[in-house]
């Protein structure tokens, strides 16, 4: 054993500071709930809020087909808080959202959307793929992609009726 | 993807991966070096070689469990023992977070390693007079182990300056101000020049250039800063040591310890009051050769040794 001597107090150490670093990742999150990074499976819209910081955008036309609430609302707080909605009934609509950094990526062959009602996003581009309709909207500083198999018309609705949560309550 | 709390998205993967294994390191440097500082204090470990080869484990093993952990825990850090970005998330004043702590941190650190030691070695590099050297020191260089090739330069620009250069396999350069030779006497330059030589091993060579190096890539780590200088300090212990004993020495008797530490002295009156990291590595060579520090090169066994880097190996790659 004397070849190794002193191990077993390196093992007394290394135990001792990674206990000391374990209830670190454990206490943290209890007193400040807000550093887990998520994600966040939420029960609905309502509770967006809190986890991401800000009132999410939803589209108050919201076609039947789609269900009647959505399916799957997820938060992730981190690098950038970031929202993801999904509607599934026999159409689909997958919204997700963040609030500032760039614009998200845009194919070359995407035709703008002039929306010209008031409180729509300022911008809005879509094309598609497939029977996917995309789109890319931007209402101040939020970023919100789009994804539904809704005709083109009903896809343009959703987005130019994309507002605030809390506004809409 | 799940990213570092540290970034913003938008910057370019390879940025985000660099920065992420930056933080990584000077997470597991800062663990390494604190679980292996208290056990070293728990074992009264004196200076020497083990303490040097415990220092390198610190600089070199987190860049590897750095590295290894994304593909162990996950890059969403779910099986990790420790997920930083809990810690980096935590508010503080003024909508700040301690991830923006961090940076600051690392700004600042980048700065003084720039400032206090890579900017001064380009700058203030020492000038060759072209003055000839006399003859007794030429003698005295050419007599040491090694340094039958010795070239000895005079130069001006740093007062009470001996430095060696060139590769240990090549011919090496020593350079002397001439302040050197008249203030210190005979006996203290003699052991000033075996600490020179002592200097001048393959083995500390590459091992000195390996750390800076690491050292480095680690520009803005504070442990790696530390780290590096109490290595670079343990070494000078070391030359002293082999001056003072004789050890690579030629047939002449080896001088005195007394008189490397006058040497030393010397120096530190003539170093500004403002490097006090300086002063105070200069004062613990003096104390190690008048005996106030406990010096011993193998103080633990290799075993112990390879299994404390085993241990470091296996445990940090869980902190994320």
């Amino acid at each position: 054993m004397a070849r190794f001597r002193g191990i077993a107090t390196l093992l007394v150490v290394f135990g001792v500071l990674f206990l000391l670093l374990r209830a670190l990742h454990l206490g943290v999150p209890l007193l400040y709930p807000k550093v887990l990074q998520g994600p966040f499976s939420l029960e609905s819209v309502a509770e967006v809020e809190e986890y991401a910081g800000f009132s999410p955008l939803v589209p108050f036309f919201r076609p039947a087909t789609l269900g009647e609430r959505p399916v799957h609302v997820t938060v992730t707080r981190r690098p950038r808080a970031r929202v993801a909605v999904f509607w599934q009934g026999e159409r689909f609509l997958y919204l997700e959202e963040r609030e500032g950094g760039g614009p998200p990526p845009v194919p070359e062959n995407a035709r703008e959307w002039s929306l010209a009602t008031p409180g729509a996003p300022e911008e809005a581009r879509w094309w598609r793929q497939g029977r996917t309709v995309h789109a890319v909207a931007r209402r101040g500083d939020h970023w919100v992609e789009v994804r539904t198999d809704l005709p083109a018309d009903d896809a343009r609705r959703v987005v130019e009726t994309l507002r605030p949560y809390r506004d809409l309550l | 993807m799940i990213g570092d709390p540290l970034l913003e998205d938008g910057v370019l993967p390879g940025t985000l991966a660099g920065a992420t294994w930056l933080w990584r390191v000077a997470l597991h440097s800062f663990v390494a070096g604190t679980a292996l500082y208290a056990w070293s204090r728990r074992l009264e470990l004196p200076a020497g070689r083990t303490r040097r080869l415990l220092l390198a484990a610190v600089l070199l093993v987190p860049m590897a469990t750095a590295a290894a952990g994304p593909a162990l825990v996950g890059e969403g850090g779910d099986a990790a023992w420790l997920d930083s970005r809990r810690l980096l998330a935590l508010p503080l004043a003024f909508g700040l977070q301690v991830a923006d702590l961090v940076v600051a941190a690392g700004v600042v650190t980048a700065a003084i390693a720039l400032v206090q030691e890579i900017l001064p070695a380009f700058l203030e590099r020492p000038r060759r007079s072209g003055d000839p050297i006399p003859l007794w020191l030429g003698r005295e260089v050419r007599s040491l182990p090694g340094w039958e090739r010795c070239t000895v330069h005079l130069v001006v620009g740093r007062p009470l300056l001996v430095a060696t250069g060139g590769p240990p396999r090549g011919r090496p350069h020593l350079h002397l101000s001439p302040d050197v030779l008249t203030r210190l006497s005979r006996d203290e330059l003699a052991a000033v020049l075996r600490h020179e030589n002592a200097h001048h091993t393959p083995r500390r060579w590459w091992a000195l250039h390996l750390l800076f190096a690491a050292r480095l890539l680690q520009l803005a780590n504070p442990v790696a800063l530390w780290v590096f200088r109490r290595y670079t300090l343990e070494l000078e212990l070391a030359c002293d040591r082999d001056a003072v004993a004789g050890r690579r020495a030629a047939a002449e008797p080896p001088p005195t310890a007394k008189a490397l530490a006058r040497a030393l002295l010397t120096v530190y009156e003539g170093t500004d009051r403002r490097d006090v990291a300086g002063r105070e590595a200069l004062r613990r060579r003096v104390d190690a050769l008048l005996g106030r520090v406990r010096f011993e090169d193998r103080s633990l066994p290799p075993e112990s040794l390879a299994a404390a880097v085993v241990v470091l190996l296996l445990a940090l790659p869980w902190i994320v």
